[in-house]
Formats: C-alpha cells, structure tokens, sequence
C-alpha cells in the first residue's frame, strides 16, 4: 500500500518535472530576436511543415464540407429549412471542425515528422556536435521548426475552412439543389467575423503552439534510441490528439459557452 | 613537462543514478601536447569528454580550460569557449542534411562573417589537410565510415581551434583508416599547434602518438605516464590493459554469483 502511494507520488513529480522541463525548453528556445539565418531556417520549416501538409488538409477538408452538407441537408430537409445550409456548413467548419481537424491531421503529418526528425538528430549526436561547434541547438534547429508550425497551421486552417465550403457548396447546391443565393446569403447573414472567424483563429492559434511544442520538445527529450523514437513519435500523435480535442472543449466552453 | 596546463581536471566526481562513474579523478592536460585517456570499455571515457566539454555537470569537481572553470560559465560563456575547442565524435555526427562541404563550412559561416570566397578556400585547405578535397560534393549518407570520421575532423579543426577533443578515433575503422587518422592526428597537433585529448582504447595507435597517457579504470586515475613508462609499468591492472591480456585483475566476468550455484538454480531465479 506504502509503496503504491509512493510509485504514485513519484510519477506525480516526474510528470511535474517533464513538464517544468518543457516549459523551460520552450522559453528558451521561442524567445529572441531572429537572424537573417533565422529567418531563411524559418522558411525552409514552413516548406516542410506547412506547404506538404497542404495536400492532406486541403483535400481532408473537401471531405468534410461534402460530408456536412450531406448530412446537413438530410436533417434540415425535413424542417423545410434547407435554405440555412450555407450556415449550417460555415459555422461548424469556422468554429469547431477547422480547427480540430487540421490541427489533428497537422499532429499526424507533421508532428510526427518533427518529432522523428529531432530525435534522429539527437540519436546520431547531429545536436551535440552542434552544441560543441557553439552553436545552440534551441536556436539552431528547434526554433525554426516551433515558429514554422506555430505559424503554419493557423493558415492551413483557413485553406480548411475555405475548401470546406466550397465541399459544402458542390453538394449542397450542384448536387442536392439547394438555392445557391440562399446558400451564400444565409452564411454571409450569419456568420460574425469576430466571434466565429475570430474565435476559430484564436483556436487554431492555440492548438499550432501545442501541437508543434509537444512535437519539438518530444524530440528533444527522448531516449536516443530506435525504440526510443518510436515511442515518442507515438507521444506525439497521442499527446497532441489529445490536448487539441480537451482544450477545443476548454475553448469552445469559454468562448461559446455563454459565461461573457 | 607539464609548463602550463591547458585543461585541468581537479577532483572530479560524477554519477548516473546510484552508479557512480568518477570518484575523484584529476588531470593536467598540457598546452600543445596530444595527451591520451585510455581505459577498457564501460569506465566512462566519453562521459569525461563530455564533462570536460561542458556537455554534462559533475556532482564535484572542477573543470578549467584555459583557466576557466567550464561548470561556472553562463550558456552564453561556455558557448563561446567551445568555439575554442573542436571535438571529433565516435560517429562523425556530420549534420546529415548538409553536403560535405556544407558541413565544414558550417562552424565558419555562423560563428564568422568571411566572404564567401574566403570561406570557400578554408574549408578547400581543410578537405584537403583531411585528404578529401574530391569528396566535397558528397552527402554524408555517400561516405565509408573512415572518410566521414575524416570529414568530421574537417570540420572540427575549421575554426581553428586550440583543443581538439577526439572521441574514439580508431574504433571501427580498417587499418588503412587507422593509419590515417594516427598520421592526421599527429600531423595536425604539430602543423596547428593544438592540444588534443585523445579518448581511445585502441593501445597500439594511441600509444604511438600520445605523449602522455592517464589510465582510468573503476572510476579512478589508475596510472598516468609517458607511454614508455606505461608500457613497463609493474601494476598488474596496467600491463593487462597495455598489454591486452583477456583476464587478469580486470575481470573477463561480469560480477555474477557463483557458477555451480547459478547453473544448478538453487536459488530459484529466472
């Protein structure tokens, strides 16, 4: 019983130790004034973490707009109300999917990568070697990829949300026949830009910083070996997944929850 | 010999959970001289490179380059001593993504603002000092083990550096390689002026070169000498070492209990 308590005590302390241990990691590698250096690494990061995600998210996105609208149009039909579709689509792709969605695929497409890339580099001493040329790898190699994944998912959930409702639009309109001015009426009559584009972008914001710190610092921080960095490209994918879907609950509780 | 140090261990005292891995181990490592650490595998050898390069904190102890205490720098101090120091790694840790000459020119470019010209015939005299000049166009990915350990030490001299710290030089590579390596190594410490640490068990080709050996075993300094007094040292635990016999003081047996006992399970264990 003794030793139950005390297991339990200690994995409350490593856990609150991992967690110090990455709050650290992310000060020091976040805060700073960029170099020209800098800013080409950046570059070269929003090419791999954000220009080959677009891809999976553009087209994932397609899907759940078609799919909404299917839906959407089925339950709204019986209420006569198919003519609040548009609104139907845009509010759950600006508020909700968009957001959760990308950053989900987001943590499976590049999450991952990151995560598998850095500690690759830790496991062949890629990153103490740089640390003995006198070069901080924080700086070097983290930064750039925290920054370009922050930076990246925010604009990979407006390409989302834009390709959503246009998914929405070709079944919705082309294939099922609903009006297309009202279509576009009821979700330009609906829609706030604050509060919904807003309120999604604030969410997406959240979630692109954690997503790519949960990528970055897992890298960082695991056991140089192969069994290693499978694990922790495996914590990535969990950790991140879920993080995004309790903190959208967090968020979307706050913001829509009606507690202003 | 030993004028004026420049790297002094004092003292040092370092453990990983409950294994303690140095127990008060002190070293004088000379100005312009090639000193050699050597030991069997498993006493710690890299890990003392790392604490002398800062990469670790001991538990006691201090560490002075240049008579800087190395644990007392700030991250700031300590990343602009080690633009002094050039280390070569057990597996070359060449930045993968980066073409040979890429990888050479990479401590040149972030910690100078040479034009571009100039950084070119730099890194050129490097690869060629290594022999590699050919090579400069490969990836990392396209070079035998021995060329990356060589490009690797392109790299680690690029700045110009007054230590060098080598990490296992000679493990692993065909006795070509090997040859190579003990010539660069020695060419280089003459040509450039620079002290090395030298961390190998390789007896024959570290001995060849080093002009002062430290034998560290079970945590402690267990000789140190020139290699001649090494090689007739009366300590039966050295001339095992130096003369490479399989048993002896130093066991082939990891501790385990007794055979007949184990074999016959009377214990009842797994």
């Amino acid at each position: 019983m003794i030793g139950r308590i005390v297991r339990l005590g200690r994995s409350g302390c490593d856990v609150l130790e991992a967690l110090g241990r990455a709050g650290l990691f992310l000060a020091q590698s976040s805060v700073g004034m960029p170099s020209r250096e800098g800013c080409y690494l950046w570059l070269r990061q929003m090419h791999f973490v954000g220009v080959l995600s677009l891809a999976i998210v553009l087209v994932s996105g397609l899907f759940i707009g078609m799919v909404l609208a299917l839906q959407g149009y089925t339950i709204l039909v019986d209420f006569g109300a198919e003519q609040a579709l548009g609104q139907m689509v845009a509010l759950s792709l600006l508020r909700e999917l968009s957001p959760v969605v990308a950053a989900l695929l987001f943590a499976g497409r590049a999450g991952s990568a990151l995560t598998a890339e850095i500690g690759l580099m830790k496991a062949t001493e890629q990153l103490t070697s740089m640390e003995m040329i006198g070069v901080d790898p924080l700086r070097r190699v983290v930064a750039p990829r925290l920054w370009a994944g922050f930076v990246a998912l925010p604009v990979l959930t407006v390409g989302f949300s834009v390709v959503g409702v246009y998914g929405g639009y070709l079944v919705g309109v082309e294939w099922l026949g609903v009006f297309e001015g009202s279509y576009w009426s009821s979700m330009q009559s609906s829609v706030d830009f604050l509060a919904d584009v807003g309120n999604g972008m604030v969410k997406s914001l959240v979630f692109a910083l954690v997503v790519t710190w949960i990528a970055v610092f897992q890298g960082y921080d695991l056991v140089p070996t192969s069994e290693g960095i499978s694990r922790a490209t495996t914590r990535t994918v969990v950790y991140s997944s879920l993080a995004v879907l309790g903190l959208d609950f967090v968020l979307t509780a706050v913001m829509f929850g009606g507690f202003s | 010999m030993i004028d004026s140090p420049f790297v002094e261990v004092e003292n040092l005292r370092f453990s990983r959970g409950d294994k303690s891995i140095f127990d008060g181990v002190g070293m004088q490592v000379p100005r312009g001289r090639i000193t050699a650490i050597m030991g069997p595998s498993g006493t710690g050898k890299t890990t003392l490179l790392k604490l002398i390069g800062g990469q670790l904190t001991p538990d006691a102890g201090r560490v002075l380059i240049a008579g800087q205490d190395v644990h007392a720098l700030s991250r700031k101090a300590l990343f602009s001593l080690r633009r002094r120091m050039g280390m070569l790694f057990q597996s070359g840790a060449l930045f993968s993504d980066l073409s040979v000459f890429e990888n050479v020119a990479f401590p040149l470019r972030v910690h100078t603002d040479l034009p571009q010209a100039m950084i070119r015939d730099l890194v050129l005299m490097k690869l060629q000092a290594v022999g590699l000049r050919g090579a400069r166009e490969l990836m990392p990915a396209e070079l035998s083990g021995g060329m990356a350990r060589r490009v690797a030490l392109a790299r680690a001299i690029a700045l110009d550096p007054d230590l060098v710290l080598y990490d296992e030089p000679f493990v692993g590579q065909d006795p070509i390689s090997k040859g190579v390596l003990v010539q660069l190594i020695k060419r280089l410490n003459e040509a450039l002026g620079l002290t090395s640490i030298v961390v190998s068990h390789d007896i024959q080709e570290t001995l060849s070169i080093a002009d002062y050996v430290y034998v560290i075993a079970d945590g402690r300094v267990m000789a140190h000498g020139t290699p001649d007094s090494l090689d007739i040292d009366e300590d039966p635990r050295v001339s095992q070492f130096v003369h490479g016999e399989p048993d002896g003081p130093v066991p082939f047996h990891y501790p385990a209990p007794d055979y007949l006992h184990d074999i016959l399970n009377l214990e009842g264990r797994p």
